[in-house]
């Protein structure tokens, strides 16, 4: 419920935010609004679970948002750097899949919230 | 074709290393570090060169870190050789391939005038150096790997969000020039559009601030160089760090350039004090060595921050600090290494008498403690001293006055563990019947470190000068 809550806030925050950021050369005015909405509830679902398969879904919930903001730029940024950062971000999600493989083999869960052995 | 070399080396032999037997990735390893050097020296008899298309071009500030990064992996390289000789670690194979990966990704980073492709560089490097991390395989490693995985990934991709906001800043046509192209960008800092400049500054702040570890995004900081082996911890904090500082370089250079330095200014100089405040407060009462060195790496970042956003001399002194910090914490770093080694811990109660069981290694710490703090005849005194004259020079008197009472505050901290830890009485758990456990080896790398940090502090060669000045007048500073 209170996530209900958290993702309706950052729909109204990423419109009110996208009303002062004017693109001019896409048709739509919902890119900008949607791609922020995305990446602040690929957040909020990263910050407020604690198992850690679903913090890597929101990890990649906010790299959609990303991506989809990219599109708007998609004739500027060369092909060759867009696989890059895919390839990237691929490679990325593949190293917290083997962590957390780790984690639900030395802990027998996949909750990241046993991870609490660090501190001052 | 000196560019392209200089990131095809390391990123081949990383492949090599991976299919080469035992023997052989030690040599792998140093005759890489060795070459990348000779082949960065180069670059500084031949200056302005360019390749790809002006992707890749070398400048003042690039060439600086780039010959940072180089040398500091130099002395890691020899010290994590030697240390094999003293533990063998698990997973030796990827250790070396992965170490060669961070140095490919982090030439492209130092080299790269395109801003996507010095993203792409930096999550590189995040990625290279997570394995690394995770060496020991236990809990804890495992703790810190996945808090730095989470926190760096969330961090980078907001960096690439600022990426693409700058891309969208740029206008069309022959009004901006080639997007997402420093130089261009540069050029036609008057075109850009002021609202999508300012969002990009904002996000990519955030995304390079985190990998820099600026409070309050340091958070997987201590846990990771706490965790990490101490030669990682040195390849993160001199290195790794430094890279990430030369991207918000980049960023805060077109602001300056578009007019847009009284937007950029005030949460520049506010993450550098918060960020310097903060490592005091968790430095006093701290209880392991390594951890303290993450929050004292925080201070420093949070010095570069403060002298980015000061400008003036304030700018000179925060690319002469990044080039001091790196030097000094990598070589700090690899001490520590040593007394871990011998101790088995970084906690820093255990550990006593480090002079007596390891007379070059103690020395060496009481060296590190002075040239970490800032300390005369050190070289982080010249650049400390540079920011906080910049901050007075540039009408922020009280800045000055905060930064020097947490300074203070800061040594004693570092001092009164360090000199505890060097010169303190047996501990009870100490089983060591006296007599030196030294290994001369591994004294090597940090040793040399330390001339160059001292070097630093006595003489500066012309040529770096000119360079800092070139450099800092990108940043809307000048030489002193």
């Amino acid at each position: 419920m209170a996530s209900m809550l958290w993702g309706a806030a950052a729909l109204v925050i990423a419109f009110a935010v996208a009303a002062v950021l004017p693109l001019h050369s896409v048709e739509t005015d919902l890119l900008v609004p949607v791609a922020l909405v995305t990446v602040m509830i690929g957040l909020i679902v990263l910050i407020t679970r604690s198992k850690a398969i679903t913090q890597v879904v929101g990890y990649l919930m906010m790299e959609n948002g990303i991506y989809l903001f990219g599109l708007t730029q998609s004739q500027r940024v060369p092909f060759l750097v867009e696989i890059g950062v895919l390839l990237d971000v691929f490679v990325g999600v593949f190293i917290m899949g083997i962590v957390v493989f780790q984690i639900n083999r030395e802990f027998d869960s996949l909750s990241a919230s046993r991870l609490t052995e660090l501190h001052d | 074709m000196l560019l392209i070399a200089l990131i095809l080396l390391p990123a081949l032999a990383a492949a090599l290393a991976y299919a080469a037997p035992d023997a052989a990735r030690a040599a792998i390893l140093v005759g890489t570090a060795a070459v990348h050097l000779v082949l960065v020296l180069m670059t500084w008899a031949a200056p302005g060169q360019q390749a790809l298309g002006g992707w890749l071009a070398d400048d003042d500030l690039g060439r600086m870190i780039l010959t940072l990064v180089s040398v500091i992996f130099l002395a890691v390289a020899h010290y994590a050789v030697c240390y094999r000789r003293e533990e063998n670690p698990r997973g030796g194979r990827a250790f070396a391939s992965c170490m060669l990966g961070f140095l490919a990704a982090a030439t492209v980073v130092t080299t790269s005038h395109h801003f996507a492709l010095l993203w792409i560089g930096l999550e590189t490097t995040t990625l290279a150096v997570a394995p690394l991390i995770y060496h020991r395989h236990d809990r804890r490693s495992l703790e810190a790997v996945w808090k730095y995985l989470v926190v760096s990934s969330v961090g980078i991709a907001f960096a690439l969000l600022g990426v693409f906001l700058l891309a969208t800043a740029q206008p069309s046509g022959a009004t901006g020039g080639r997007p997402l192209v420093l130089d261009d960008l540069l050029a036609h800092a008057g075109a850009l559009d002021a609202v999508w400049l300012r969002a990009a500054f904002v996000f990519m702040l955030i995304g390079f601030g985190t990998k820099m570890g600026l409070a309050p995004l340091h958070l997987w900081k201590p846990d990771t160089y706490g965790e990490a082996p101490s030669l990682v911890g040195a390849l993160m904090a001199g290195a790794l760090t430094s890279c990430a500082f030369l991207g918000l370089s980049r960023v805060v250079s077109i602001c300056y350039m578009a007019q847009q330095g009284a937007f950029v200014r005030p949460p520049l100089i506010g993450f550098g004090i918060l960020s310097i405040a903060i490592a005091a407060a968790f430095i006093l009462g701290q209880g392991d060595i390594k951890r303290l060195l993450a929050y004292s790496s925080v201070e420093h970042m949070g010095l570069l921050v403060l002298g980015l956003g000061l400008g003036g001399v304030g700018a000179y002194g925060a690319v002469l600090h990044a080039v001091n910090n790196g030097l000094a914490k990598a070589m700090i770093f690899l001490v520590v290494g040593n007394v871990v080694l011998a101790t088995g811990t970084s906690a820093a109660d255990e550990i006593r008498g480090v002079f007596r069981r390891l007379p070059g290694s103690g020395a060496l710490l009481v060296v590190g403690l002075f040239a970490v703090t800032g300390s005369p005849p050190f070289g982080m005194f010249i650049s400390e001293f540079a920011i906080i004259n910049g901050a007075v020079g540039e009408h922020h008197p009280w800045v000055a006055a905060i930064v020097v009472a947490l300074l203070a505050i800061i040594f004693v901290g570092i001092g009164a563990m360090i000199l505890e830890m060097v010169y303190g009485e047996r501990a009870p758990a100490d089983t060591n019947a006296g007599g030196s456990d030294e290994r001369t080896r591994l004294v090597v790398a940090p040793a040399l470190l330390a001339v160059l940090v001292l070097g630093l502090g006595v003489y500066l060669p012309t040529r770096l000068i000119g360079a800092l000045a070139g450099a800092a007048a990108t940043l809307g500073g000048r030489a002193p």
